[in-house]
């Protein structure tokens, strides 16, 4: 048996030295696919990405329930804006968590603060999104008739249907502002884009719709945040990763 | 790509030299002129300037090759596989978020390039040889005296994958706990058991063969 030295302080290090290549051609091949398209573009901010998300949540809004919209009662329309906003703030602020800059494994500049994806964030986000609409919905409602009343009446197909088109738009219009962002987890952003959207759909079936019913409310309005953000996860994902 | 796409999973595993084209890190930083950060090469980047895009290639790919030919195990699919991840990186560069860590995203890209080519080619990442049978390991197992980087090596291919992923990213390449976490889709508490646990199985594979770590 080999005799055994003391064992090394950091055994990575050895890996570490050693850079491994490719071939040159690789970097001559890229050339070749690249070449003419190195255009000035711009990265995006923070901020040009929380006025775009805020911009898409309060276009589809608009659009389809402008009728209703400007009808409806003041404290409607503040929602809808204290909504595109919050939403875009929490899309925004409440994903990444910051990396310290003095953490010695990186060398980073002290002026830059770096921020990373979190992914607990994204699920609980997430969880609070479904949940949270499902919760308020049921508290605003007046009266729970029977589900079989509740079916009579025809389970609110038109406001499913109004809600799911409402947040259909939210979401391209969210996935078009947020593609090729996350190469990490897309299908979960894809889901939390996508319930956000079905957020705006409640929304948007909510100004029109003069029901006060409860299974009304939670199941005609509220279905569409699981179902898009169920499309958001399947569709959305494979344009927000490169 | 470079030639042909070589991503045909039934080809046997080549044998991994990493001696033949490696180079120490202080050749490396001799011939690197860069005095820039990765963040500071990619701002500049997207101004348009194809040198700086040269530089982040000579600076990212030591690293994004690396981890790729331990995924891969197969040297001409790390070469395909770091080209496609350059061009999504061209492609989603107008997406990149301002001062936000390169090294994470662009080991993310690549690491979705390598498990979309998996799901293409419909095997699963440890890749079928042309019987349908698992491959042995790529690389033969070192002689008792053998360079410790090279017992690591063969050691890293012998656990399993999730781990030696975790400690690729956290003892070699280096990155933060949260950032391989980010990298890896998963939490900051999983990576760690990830590393703790693959560190006592290399342990335990090293012992074998009289090293120890």
């Amino acid at each position: 048996m080999a005799a055994t030295s003391d064992p090394p302080s950091d055994p990575f290090a050895s890996l570490r030295e050693r850079i491994e290549q490719p071939s040159p051609k690789v970097f001559h091949a890229l050339q070749q696919e690249l070449h003419g398209q190195f255009q000035t573009v711009h990265g995006t901010t923070r901020k040009k990405r929380f006025a775009l998300t805020a911009l898409s949540i309060l276009v589809a809004l608009l659009l389809t329930s402008l009728g209703s919209f400007l009808r409806a009662p003041k404290s409607l329309l503040l929602a809808g804006c204290a909504l595109s906003l919050g939403a875009s703030a929490l899309l925004i602020a409440g994903l990444p968590q910051p990396v310290l800059p003095n953490d010695s494994r990186k060398k980073v500049s002290p002026k830059i603060h770096l921020d990373i994806t979190s992914l607990p964030r994204k699920r609980m986000l997430l969880m609070l999104t479904l949940m949270g609409t499902l919760v308020t919905l049921a508290l605003t409602a007046h009266h729970f008739a029977s589900m079989g009343e509740f079916l009579e009446t025809g389970a609110g197909l038109p406001c499913i249907a109004h809600a799911l088109v409402a947040g259909a738009l939210a979401l391209c219009g969210l996935t078009i502002v947020w593609r090729n962002s996350d190469p990490f987890s897309p299908r979960l952003t894809g889901a939390l884009l996508g319930a956000f959207a079905g957020v705006v759909g409640v929304l948007s079936v909510g100004f029109s719709c003069p029901h006060t019913e409860g299974f009304h409310l939670v199941i005609s309005h509220g279905i569409g945040v699981f179902i898009l953000a169920y499309l958001g996860s399947r569709f959305s994902a494979r344009a927000l990763s490169p | 790509m470079t030639s042909a796409p070589s991503s045909n999973p039934s080809q046997e595993p080549e044998e991994v030299q990493p001696t033949e084209l490696s180079e120490t890190r202080c050749q490396h930083e001799e011939r690197s002129d860069i005095g820039l950060s990765l963040e500071e090469l990619m701002a500049r980047y997207l101004e348009g300037q194809e040198t700086a895009f040269e530089m982040l290639y000579r600076q990212l790919t030591p690293r994004l090759f690396g981890y790729l030919l331990r995924l891969t195990r197969h040297r001409e699919r790390a070469e395909d596989l770091v080209q496609i991840t350059f061009a999504k990186i061209h492609r989603a560069r107008a997406s990149y978020l301002l001062d936000a860590p390169v090294l994470p995203w662009a080991l993310a890209i690549a690491r979705r390039s390598f498990l979309d080519e998996c799901r293409r080619a419909k095997v699963r990442p440890e890749d079928l040889s042309r019987d349908g049978e698992l491959p042995e390991p790529g690389a033969r197992a070192p002689e008792r005296d053998a360079d410790l980087a090279e017992a690591l090596e063969f050691a890293l291919q012998r656990i399993p994958a999730q781990y030696a992923e975790a400690i690729q990213l956290t003892k070699i390449t280096e990155l933060s706990i949260a950032e391989a976490a980010t990298v890896l889709n998963s939490t900051k508490a999983a990576v760690k058991l990830r590393v703790h646990r693959g560190y006592a199985l290399l342990r335990k594979e090293l012992e074998d063969y009289g090293r120890h770590i």
